[in-house]
């Protein structure tokens, strides 16, 4: 047989049988299971690959004074398995689950190939509903939050993100480690999980996001033959936290390697839209990219060998973190030109040619990101569960373009203001 | 459209790595070799407005006369002027464009990348062409990029991970141009100077050396015009021979122990594995996966009773055109390190024995038994399947493989994946996992603090 023929029939026969296509951004949808529940959802065929997500309201924000570690402690718990059969189903899926808590919410995930999406969903559904609070499983997760938590300690970067939630977010549940404290684990019990879980793990208090090449009906009858032990529950009351400043927002540390950290925090406005989309512009202007605010101090200056800004957002707050890899020698230099750099920006703003730059810088990294299923459905869930809606994702860069410079200006000088600043230093052990 | 060219598109159609992933039609898809000899792939993808480039030039760390030029060139080529813009110029463009710009540099090619909103991509190939093929080599810009390299190469020296990895290479290549540093040595570097520089350029930057991938929502047609339009005008030229040395490796363990500034001890070991176009590359590939990745990886059992007693265990597999190791490395408390060894080793040489499916088991006692193997052809699908997502990833996918692989044949991942049999990973595991000719590397804290 001619070869050719043989390789366009290995071409016909290698169409997977789900018919996968490419299609425009349509934009996701949203559908109510069992009248309860929302469940958001975008198709892409990109890959043959479902992410599921359970974003549950509360996050460390539900913890009770004295309990941080609790909201970490009920999430990783639901992803133990006590089945022996339902361990090897996920072995030989290849599937793998993840828990994550943040300020508002904790986020449960499950990638698995669409084809074994049935069973891993099952095996998923059967953690969140029917868990095991038993004291030996609390107490080997606390052991294992207490490695997470000194492994914390070790990171230069992590260490100075936890010193600026205290500075700026003081009085809520945001700043402190989400594995919690020696002390606050101790006061853990298992009746504490099993009460905090029941006010949580309800389908009024909870959305799930899936992005998949499958359709949306597909997903919708597995949803509801997995989840249909959910309990409806009633929503619980939320409050939003109001974060105030530290009065000490300044603090400096000491290792042996010959590296220092440099590391300022900006205190941000809660969570809003325009929030979300000032945060993201703010995020790039400073240090997204080639050609940032702070790559002269990389280029020109030389002064550090590493820069990146990081954003994070909370209903009650959120934060810009800027983050600097210097020469221990050059601490000092580096400290004042990113001060100077960013209080010529809070005085003086932007001109039009680079708020243009930015604009379509932001929303380049914004689809550069969704192209990712796995981010695609955290941000789906995000927007959904924080109040925006889904709507948003298609929105954003529409809200983006519309933003005008002079707003911008004066978002720049409210938020680079000084009473809004954390400095966090780390230095080599030769003193300098 | 040739024969020749029509075969090649159903090979990349089903091709050996990315395999069976790009099952659009032949209207998303063109592969077009310029009259220079430059090799041009389009696909279109279209679930977000952007357009993803990679340009690929096949000169890697391997052809780095003096350690470090290479790496130096890179970075000349992202940061410096080029025939009409200076550094500063460039990164406005950029900038207004809303490019993401990046480049890389491996053992085998070196890859520059650039991202755009799909509205702009009809801009990318010239400023691809201006970066990559006009560059200027300013004495002053060489010398301003040259502490940044070394900082980097200090960085990487100071990371228990990248150090153990450079040393590991440079040891188990020692003698062939892959044990050559890939981000240089900061004595050499010093001493390149432009006329290198250019050298370099011009016996490697030549059309038939280099590969251009773009994924994403584009108009094939369109911007498959603009591209022979920026490119066609340079001439062809074959890019110097280098005949391929073979590689050499160690007939017994090499032992290699240092220490650093450290909490915790690293013991890595590198193992020779099959190079990218070994038959043997797809069930090493399950292998690894099995071994290091998913729930419970099978290697955590060389550690039982107590399993914890590892901080974490990595798998590291790099199959290169010429050669491929396979990095294990763990962490944990430096007092165990010793012992971890043995018990690592003699595992390892014990996996060409095992049972990884039902298949090996007879009977009843088959219901109750893990399926390891489907476990780790369902994670090596997922892996690849993961980079069908992003469009960036596609494109180096593209680039990657057109580099790589040898001729022209069809070879289906995926079929591959699913041909593979338990006696095939235990063929395999005896091949590269019994022989014990691999580097053992101890990095340990400093003496002072280990006794604390």
């Amino acid at each position: 047989m001619d070869k050719r023929l043989i390789l366009i029939g290995l071409m016909i026969f290698s169409l997977p049988v789900s018919g996968r296509t490419e299609t425009d951004f349509h934009g996701p949808v949203r559908f109510l299971l069992f009248g309860n529940l929302p469940v958001v959802f975008f198709q892409d065929g990109a890959s043959e690959v479902t992410h599921l997500q359970f974003f549950i309201g509360g996050g460390r924000s539900a913890e009770p004074v004295g309990k941080a570690g609790l909201a970490y402690l009920t999430t990783r718990l639901m992803l133990e398995i006590a089945d022996p059969d339902d361990t090897r189903t996920v072995i030989e899926s290849g599937a793998s689950f993840h828990c994550e808590v943040s300020g508002d919410y904790a986020r449960l995930s499950v990638r698995c190939l669409s084809a074994n999406l049935r069973p891993i969903a099952d095996v998923m559904a059967r953690g969140m509903t029917e868990p095991i609070f038993s004291s030996l499983r609390v107490s080997f997760i606390k052991e294992q939050m207490d490695s997470f938590r000194k492994l914390e300690e070790e990171s230069p970067e992590r260490k100075m993100d936890l010193f600026h939630g205290f500075a700026l977010h003081q009085g809520t549940n945001y700043s402190g480690s989400v594995f919690g404290s020696e002390e606050t684990l101790k006061s853990i019990k298992a009746k504490d999980v099993s009460q905090f879980y029941q006010s949580r793990v309800q389908m009024k208090n909870m959305v799930v996001a899936v992005c998949s090449d499958r359709p949306v009906t597909e997903i919708r009858e597995i949803l509801e033959w997995v989840l249909k032990k959910l309990p409806p529950g009633v929503a619980p009351e939320r409050s939003i936290p109001a974060p105030k400043p530290a009065e000490n927002r300044k603090a400096s540390d000491v290792r042996r390697k010959d590296e220092a950290y440099l590391s300022f925090a900006y205190s941000l406005p809660g969570f809003s839209c325009d929030a979300f989309v000032r945060m993201t512009l703010l995020d790039t202007l400073v240090g997204k990219g080639i050609g940032s605010r702070l790559w002269p101090l990389r280029t020109r200056l030389k002064l550090a060998y590493a820069i990146g800004t990081r954003s994070l957002m909370y209903s009650g707050g959120g934060m810009l973190i800027i983050n600097m890899k210097v020469a221990p020698a050059r601490l000092p230099e580096a400290r004042t030109a990113l001060l100077q750099e960013m209080t010529a920006l809070a005085d003086g703003g932007i001109g039009a040619d680079e708020f243009a730059a930015i604009k379509e810088l932001a929303v380049a990294d914004y689809w550069r990101q969704l192209e990712n299923k796995e981010t695609m459905a955290d941000t789906l869930g995000f927007f959904e569960i924080m109040g925006a809606g889904i709507e948003f994702i298609d929105r954003f860069p529409e809200v983006i373009a519309a933003l005008p410079l002079e707003s911008f200006n004066t978002y720049l000088r409210d938020i680079l203001d000084p009473s809004r600043l954390s400095e966090a230093f780390i230095s080599s052990g030769d003193g300098s | 459209m040739t024969g020749e060219c029509r075969k090649f598109i159903c090979a990349l159609f089903t091709m050996f790595c990315i395999g069976a992933l790009f099952s659009q039609s032949k209207d998303d898809f063109r592969f077009l070799t310029l009259k220079n000899g430059l090799r041009v792939v389009l696909q279109r993808k279209e679930t977000v407005p952007l357009a993803h480039f990679v340009f690929a030039v096949g000169i890697g760390s391997k052809d780095d006369g003096a350690a470090g030029s290479v790496h130096l060139l890179e970075h000349i080529l992202l940061f410096g002027s080029n025939r009409s813009l200076g550094p500063q110029g460039k990164m406005d463009a950029l900038r207004r464009l809303g490019a993401y710009f990046n480049a890389h540099t491996n053992l085998d090619y070196m890859s520059f990348e650039v991202s755009v909103g799909s509205n702009q991509s009809g801009k990318v190939p010239a400023l691809l062409h201006e970066n990559i093929f006009e560059p200027r080599f300013l004495e002053e810009e060489i010398a301003g990029e040259k502490p940044i390299i070394i900082e980097e190469i200090r960085q990487a020296e100071n990371d228990p991970r990248l150090l153990s990895t450079n040393l590991l290479l440079q040891t188990l290549f020692s003698g062939h141009p892959y044990g050559r540093p890939l981000l240089g040595q900061a004595e050499s570097i010093g001493t390149v100077g432009p006329a290198q520089l250019a050298d370099l350029h011009h016996r490697f930057f030549v059309p038939d050396n280099c590969v251009l991938a773009v994924v994403g929502r584009i108009d094939l047609e369109s911007l498959g015009r603009e591209i022979e339009t920026c490119f066609r005008s340079i001439p062809a030229a074959a890019r110097s021979a280098v005949d391929a040395i073979p590689v050499p490796l160690p007939g017994k363990k090499v032992e290699l122990e240092r220490t650093m500034d450290i909490d915790r001890g690293y013991l890595s070991l590198a193992i020779p594995a099959p190079h990218f176009n070994h038959e043997d590359r797809v069930p090493f590939s399950i292998l690894v996966q099995i071994l290091g990745r998913g729930r419970n990886p099978l290697l955590y059992r060389a550690f039982l009773p107590d399993p914890t007693i590892v901080d974490n265990l990595e798998l590291q597999y790099m199959s290169m055109k010429e050669a491929g190791v396979l990095i294990v490395r763990v962490t944990a408390a430096p007092k165990v390190l010793s012992s971890l060894e043995g018990r690592l080793i003699s595992f390892l040489r014990k996996v060409g024995q095992m049972n990884f499916s039902r298949e090996d088991v007879y009977g009843e006692e088959s219901l109750y038994v893990t399926d390891l193997l489907q476990g780790g052809k369902n994670l090596l699908q997922l892996a690849s399947e993961n980079s069908r997502e992003e469009g960036l990833r596609l494109a180096n996918a593209y680039a990657s493989v057109l580099f790589l692989r040898d001729g022209t044949d069809v070879v289906d991942f995926f079929e591959r994946i699913k041909k593979t049999k338990s006696t095939d990973l235990r063929r395999t595991a005896d091949r590269f996992l019994s022989r014990g000719n691999w580097v053992r590397l101890s990095l340990r804290p400093l003496p002072e603090k280990e006794a604390r």
